[in-house]
């Protein structure tokens, strides 16, 4: 029985995450065609693709690794997305740790890029290289600003500094974790893959680095994991910087559970605006560029956050 | 009936001399892999002794000393990892070994970290902390002369660092076993705490410190004495190495702990407490977050696929020592877990890595490519490897970092933190490097017959492998063994789980839920139209064909930019420094010797005229 | 059987160093042949006399004429002594069997002679109780050392022997003035009476007096910068005679100096001179080491190596503790066998393959493997590793010296080891990883063989240390323990000066 239950919580949360994740990826093409001045597609034009390459008809390989690292990816993304509490329905939150989700939500990289290089394809090298350092450079600010978190609540559980805000107010709130907030939302830049730090896909440069090599149904696995991946991620901040949302108010636990993903869902489409401007506005930055900026303002920023987080 | 403690001790240095007499191919590398077995046979053995003793111990007097030998659960864990490394590695040798020499002191140095691991007094563990050095020396003088000297002459700087702090501690305290000598450690702490007196004043104590530091921050490698690791681990037999990098280092390691063990409450109650971590410990701990960093950055810039992995090494050790460095129980515990895992993914790295220059005779990135096609087995032990180094649930690799940077964010420590941050990360980009130079792209031609991994490096690495993953899945098993240590349970859970009150990781959920996401994902893969297999040749490349005759693969430099943005700080170097120090007292000694034994007598006269005029002054 | 014929230990080689020219109108060849027997004579007898004074735990007296000291002359063989005549004995057995191949300069008959004046002088040395005859054994010593020095009769080895004989001779002097004094003073010249009575003697003239004689015998003893005559010598000497040089006569020296300085232990200048030989013997070591570092002629290198183990003993004796003579002691025997090791087999090096640079020990490990194995053997252990017989008595000395607190003398003397690593490991590379073209060379049974025994014996003495520990405890007590040592000579009650 609480094999199945829990079977089904999973489902609903996979199937949930999914389609907001793709609704997300609608929102961004939206966003940034309305600050370019152009229509856009519709909302649901991820959707469209993605179907598109599951269903197409024929497929290349360039071997076992190339199949599995895809797999992988979306697989570790799924784990990770289990991990992270969300509202009432979440299923390992009780094991959500702060260090492990933040490895677990780097993971799915690992097998794009494992699949990606064993295309041999040059550009997919350069790309996995370009990837690597965005994440040698996001690293110290992330680190920092999961520090600071780490300290100021005295656990690593998000489950409990989602209680926790739920009677402290927001961590935004706190000056340290302010600080952190702002070096991490820096860092989500570099994690959406967006610009100023798309400089490993690098659309029209080196022809979509680690991605270039896949298509049909490689690319829409990808698709679903992006998808995943993007609710994720957004997810995880909303929760430990924005409250994350936790709602008794109703007297039916399934309103509440609505309420709260309603909630939720307005903080992570709060954080992803803020992606999609910073974004729109600026110009893609080298790999030396990025690296030099994370090492320096985030970095500065989350230390101080940390700093202040420990005295 | 001789006593197990010395079967343990010096079966592998009896097996390394039965071998290297009887120097007959098949003969020897029997001897050599009972040699091994037999300290594994019964420390396994042993463990249910101290499940109803606490210790077993062992003494006997040479030449005026008494040398005491203890074996309890800090040393049995130790001497596990040298057992299951050095047998994985002793098995890896008998695909690679070239003579008999390589097996006297490959099983020499086995004797001598058995010997440093059992010890129970200060001078058998000097002995053997010499005899481990001086026969690792010799397996990377066989190789190479430079970085055998350089590895020796710091490993003896160390040394004899060592033998100072223990002359200067026998001097006072009069003896040297351990108990003895934390006792009257103990009591000056309490005599300070009561502001009388103290046997060691503060000077001394620092000085002690200091040179035990020196001592065991050469053999683990801890920046900025870490200059031999990359030229001795990258210059021997490789399969050695996993047993060099895997077990030796952890001496270093297990002398950190003995700091703890022999001064600890002394020095912290003369130096106090930063936050809540003791100030030496401090010490350590930050050395270890920039052995991190350093050993991390540079790992990343090699193109040599051994040095690649020294300076990796480096960089984990560097974990280790911060978590012994915050000094907690649980973060002394997360760093012997951390050891644990270091030498069981590091011993794996470089079977991997002995295998590949075994089966291609290839040690740049250059020379290499495509390999994983040729090599399965090989590249599946890589995988896991490369898995558990990088942090990757639910391996054994994560199940430690995660403690670590528990145990050091819980003592809010946020320079730390950072520091750990940034090496898992730096962990993530070499280890790519490696993946993406070895295994993938365009293959060399010549390497097209290149046959997968010799049975007996496969079965070594099989059991690493395994090892590395049942200790990520189960890591309360691990755990279980460390609370014996310190007799509490500090981290608790079941052996699936590690509880810490303030963060809770479960490796079996992890596992569970792995399989299940990549079930799903499967389904969705299967779903969709079957795949055409295609050539490396086939890829996108805007329409231009790609042929054989170029390789495309990005092998040399691969992480350019990042030695572009790190370009200041590259100019540094410590081994430089200690090169230019080294040819600078050559000279100076050249000078010397130019003139003081010049050849002439009548300047030999003058030297007894001064000598005279001294003593008369003297005498005066 | 009678103790007194441990006075054969003097006798024989005297009597038969005169008998060698009879030998010689009998028959050319027999002369050689004739000094093996007799060292190998001398070397059952300093046996013996070992294991009658180690099992009987007194020492011999031997006097003169049967007349008591102070009155008569006396030999004292305690502990000390008998070890170090028997290390002579044996050594110099060994470098007799290596004369009959490497001499081959004529006159050899002459060779022989001064071989077994040079034993014989050494011999004295270390067993005379009367300080005079102990600058007549001393001056015999080193009169056919300067002549065996130049016995290869090269330009070199003439100027060898010029350094030496300058240097020797002015040594000689004051270590002469130095007993004038003491005589002067005390009106003794046996050294137990002169322990006895050391309290009453004059401050100055006891200053002064000491001060002459550590001047005089550190000549022989090699310490800095009075050894500037000891790398030519070793060099220019012949090889059997470089490796007594370096096992037992620099070693005479040292003894000498080291007893006189703790006979006068009740003056007030005792602790005084020890730290001044403890300064000496610092620099001698860091000096030594640090000369030999570019050596390229490997001879040379290793006769800096000895110079600085010499200081390393100095080190030792000038603590002024037991636990310091014992490590002394201790050091002293296992260098005599590390070194008589290494000295043969370089020489015997030189005498296959032409030459001792470094250029000729390439590839020794392919051409002669036992010698080169005897090398890297006797190396390692000089290095200090453990298992190998130098490690236990290094370990034992810088444990005294940390004991009386002087760390910054041994941070000296082990960085000075560092430098001594460094030059031997070069040449264990080079002998075994570095190719050289030239053919196998058969090695000689007999030199194979004694170099064999010396390696066992590192090896012996590095795993089971207590037997030789215990030995060269009981040697060192024998130095140290001065009032021991009157009590142990039985003066002539009422004869005072």
């Amino acid at each position: 029985m609480m094999v199945i239950e829990t079977a089904l919580k999973a489902l609903l949360i996979l199937l949930y995450a999914t389609f907001v994740g793709f609704m997300f990826m609608g929102i961004i093409r939206i966003v940034t065609a309305r600050i370019h001045r152009r229509v856009g597609p519709p909302i649901y034009q991820p959707i469209l693709d993605t179907i598109k390459l599951l269903s197409k008809k024929s497929s290349i390989t360039h071997g076992l690794i190339y199949d599995f690292g895809i797999i992988y990816a979306l697989g570790a993304t799924i784990l990770a997305l289990m991990f992270i509490p969300l509202g009432g329905v979440s299923i390992l939150r009780a094991y959500g740790d702060l260090i492990l989700i933040t490895f677990l939500l780097e993971i799915p990289m690992l097998g794009i890029m494992f699949a990606a290089m064993s295309s041999g394809n040059p550009w997919a090298g350069l790309g996995a290289q370009r990837a690597l350092l965005t994440l040698l450079a996001i690293q110290v600010p992330l680190g920092f600003a999961i520090v600071a978190l780490g300290e100021f609540y005295g656990t690593f559980s998000t489950y409990q500094i989602v209680m926790a805000q739920q009677s402290m107010g927001w961590s935004i709130t706190s000056l340290p974790l302010l600080l952190a907030a702002v070096a991490y939302d820096l860092v989500l830049q570099a994690m959406f893959g967006k610009e100023p730090f798309d400089i490993m896909i690098a659309p029209g440069e080196i022809s979509l680095g680690p991605m270039v090599e896949f298509g049909g149904k490689h690319m829409g696995i990808l698709q679903i994991q992006h998808a995943i991946a993007l609710f994720a991620e957004t997810l995880f901040f909303s929760n430990i910087f924005l409250g994350g949302a936790v709602i008794t108010a109703f007297a039916s636990p399934i309103i509440n559970t609505l309420a709260t993903l309603v909630v939720l869902l307005i903080k992570q489409t709060a954080v992803l605006m803020v992606a999609i401007f910073i974004g729109a506005i600026f110009p893609r930055f080298t790999i030396d560029q990025a690296a030099r900026f994370y090492w320096k303002w985030p970095t500065i920023i989350a230390a101080a956050g940390a700093i202040l987080a420990a005295l | 009936m001789i006593n197990e403690l010395m079967i343990i001790i010096f079966a592998p240095l009896l097996a390394g001399v039965l071998a290297w007499i009887f120097d007959v191919k098949g003969i020897r590398e029997g001897v050599a892999i009972i040699g091994a077995a037999v300290p594994l046979a019964y420390l396994i053995q042993a463990y249910q002794t101290l499940a109803s003793q606490p210790s077993i111990q062992y003494s006997i007097v040479l030449s005026g000393f008494k040398f005491e030998f203890i074996l309890y659960h800090l040393s049995w864990v130790f001497a596990m990892i040298a057992g299951v490394v050095g047998f994985a590695a002793v098995l890896g040798m008998v695909s690679t070994a070239k003579d008999s020499y390589e097996w006297l002191f490959a099983l020499m140095s086995l004797t001598g970290v058995y010997g440093v691991f059992l010890a129970d007094d200060l001078i058998s563990f000097f002995i053997f902390w010499e005899i481990m050095t001086f026969a690792s020396f010799m397996m990377v003088l066989k190789y190479n002369r430079k970085a055998s000297l350089k590895y020796f002459l710091l490993s003896v700087l160390g040394a004899y660092a060592m033998l100072i702090a223990i002359g200067i501690i026998y001097a006072k305290v009069g003896a040297f076993d351990f108990t003895s000598v934390q006792r009257v450690f103990y009591q000056d702490a309490m005599r300070s705490v009561m502001g009388s007196d103290t046997l060691f004043s503060r000077n001394e104590l620092l000085l002690i410190f200091g040179l035990f530091l020196t001592a065991f921050g050469v053999k683990a490698g801890t920046f900025p004495l870490h200059v031999w690791a990359p030229d001795a681990y990258s210059e021997t037999n490789q399969s050695y190495t996993a047993m060099f990098s895997g077990v030796l280092s952890k001496a270093g390691v297990y002398g950190m702990l003995v700091i703890y063990i022999l001064l600890g409450t002394r020095l912290m109650y003369e130096f106090g407490n930063i936050g809540a971590a003791p100030k030496f410990g401090y010490v350590i701990a930050f050395l270890g977050g920039i052995t991190i960093i350093v050993g991390g950055l540079l790992a990343a810039l090699q193109e040599d696929i051994r040095k690649l992995f020294a300076y990796s090494s480096i960089s984990q050790i560097g974990y280790i020592l911060v978590g012994i460095g915050v000094g907690t129980a649980l973060s002394i515990e997360a760093a012997i877990y951390h050891a644990i895992s270091h030498a069981l993914f590091k011993g794996l790295f470089f079977l991997i890595v002995a295998t590949i220059i075994h089966r291609t005779g290839k040690t740049q990135f250059k020379d290499m490519g495509g390999l994983a096609e040729k090599m399965p087995v090989t590249f599946a032990m890589a995988f896991v490897a490369i898995l558990s180094l990088a942090g990757i649930p639910p391996l054994v690799g994560f199940a430690s970092k995660w403690l670590i940077f528990e145990a050091v964010i819980h003592q809010n420590m946020p320079i730390l933190g950072g520091m750990l941050f940034f090496g898992s990360a730096i962990g993530f980009v070499y280890l790519i490097r490696f993946t993406y130079a070895v295994w993938f792209g365009q293959r060399p031609t010549e390497l097209d017959d290149t046959k997968d991994a010799p049975l007996p490096l496969a079965i070594a690495m099989g059991i690493l492998a395994l090892l590395n993953v049942v200790f990520g899945i189960a890591p309360g098993i691990v755990a279980g063994e460390l609370n014996k240590i310190f007799g509490k349970e500090i981290i608790q859970g079941t052996i699936w789980e590690l509880n810490l009150g303030f963060g809770r990781y479960n490796g079996l959920f992890i596992t569970i839920w792995l399989v299940v996401g990549i079930l799903i994902a499967a389904v969705i893969y299967f779903l969709g139209a079957k795949v055409r297999r295609v050539p490396v040749t086939d890829t996108y490349q805007a329409g231009n064909p790609v042929t054989m005759d170029y390789n495309l693969t990005i092998r040399r430099n691969f992480f350019l930019p990042l030695k572009e943005t790190l370009a200041f700080w590259l100019r540094m170097s410590f081994d430089r420094l200690y090169q230019d120090i080294g040819s600078w007292v050559e000279d100076l000694a050249e000078t010397l010797r130019h003139y003081i034994y010049n050849g002439n007598v009548q300047a030999y006269a003058w030297y007894l005229a001064a000598i005279l005029i001294i003593l008369a002054l003297w005498g005066v | 059987m009678n103790l007194q014929f441990a006075s054969l230990l003097i006798a024989l080689p005297l009597i038969s160093a005169f008998f060698v020219p009879v030998i010689k109108t009998i028959s050319r060849k027999a002369v050689m042949p004739f000094l093996v027997i007799i060292t190998a004579v001398q070397t059952g007898i300093a046996a013996w006399v070992f294991e009658e004074v180690y099992t009987g735990g007194k020492p011999i007296i031997i006097m003169a004429g049967g007349f008591k000291p102070p009155v008569g002359i006396n030999l004292y063989i305690g502990h000390f002594a008998a070890l170090f005549v028997l290390i002579i004995a044996v050594a110099g057995f060994f470098m007799a069997v290596f004369s009959m191949k490497s001499i081959g300069v004529e006159p050899k008959d002459k060779y022989a002679m001064l071989f077994l004046l040079l034993m014989l002088g050494a011999t004295g040395m270390i067993s005379t109780g009367d300080i005079f005859n102990l600058f007549v054994f001393m001056e015999i010593t080193a009169i056919s050392a300067y002549a065996l020095t130049a016995y290869n009769k090269t330009g070199e080895a003439s100027e060898g022997a010029m350094k030496y004989i300058v240097l020797g001779g002015i040594g000689s002097s004051f270590f002469l003035v130095g007993i004038a004094l003491i005589y002067g003073s005390l009106g003794t010249l046996n050294m137990a009476q002169i322990a006895q009575l050391a309290g009453n003697i004059n401050p100055t003239v006891a200053q002064a007096a000491l001060a002459l004689l550590v001047f005089g015998l550190a000549v022989e003893a090699e310490l800095f910068p009075l050894n500037a005559w000891a790398p030519d010598a070793y060099q220019a000497a012949p090889h059997p005679v470089t490796a007594m040089f370096s096992a037992f006569v620099v070693k005479a020296g040292l003894y000498a100096m080291v007893r006189i300085i703790y006979l006068l232990r009740d003056t007030q200048a005792f602790t005084g001179i020890l730290r001044l030989v403890l300064i000496l013997g610092t620099i001698t070591v860091v000096i030594g080491e640090l000369s030999a570092l570019r050596q390229t002629n490997v001879k040379r290198m290793f006769a800096y190596s000895s110079i600085a183990q010499v200081g390393f003993m100095a080190v030792g004796f000038s603590l002024g503790t037991q636990a310091g003579a014992s490590a002394g002691v201790f050091h002293m025997v296992n260098h005599a066998i590390v070194k008589a090791l290494m000295f043969l087999a370089v020489g015997y090096v030189a005498l296959e393959l032409g030459g001792t640079s470094i250029e000729d020990f390439k590839g020794l490990g392919k051409k002669m493997p036992l010698t080169a194995f005897a090398i890297t053997v006797g190396a390692i252990s000089i290095i200090g590793i453990p298992m190998f017989n130098v490690f236990w008595s290094k370990i034992q000395l810088i444990l005294a010296a940390l004991k009386v607190g002087k760390t910054g003398v041994i941070a000296l003397i082990l960085g000075a080891s560092l430098v001594e690593a460094v030059y031997y490991i070069r040449l264990i590379h080079t002998m075994w990883f570095e190719s050289a073209n030239g053919e196998k060379v058969k090695e000689n049974f007999t030199l194979g063989v004694i170099m064999l025994l010396l390696v066992a014996l590192i090896i012996v003495i590095g795993v089971f240390p207590n037997a030789a520990w215990n030995i060269a405890q009981k040697a060192a007590a024998d130095l140290y323990n001065v009032s021991q040592y009157i009590k142990n000579v039985p003066l002539l009650p009422g004869v005072s000066p």
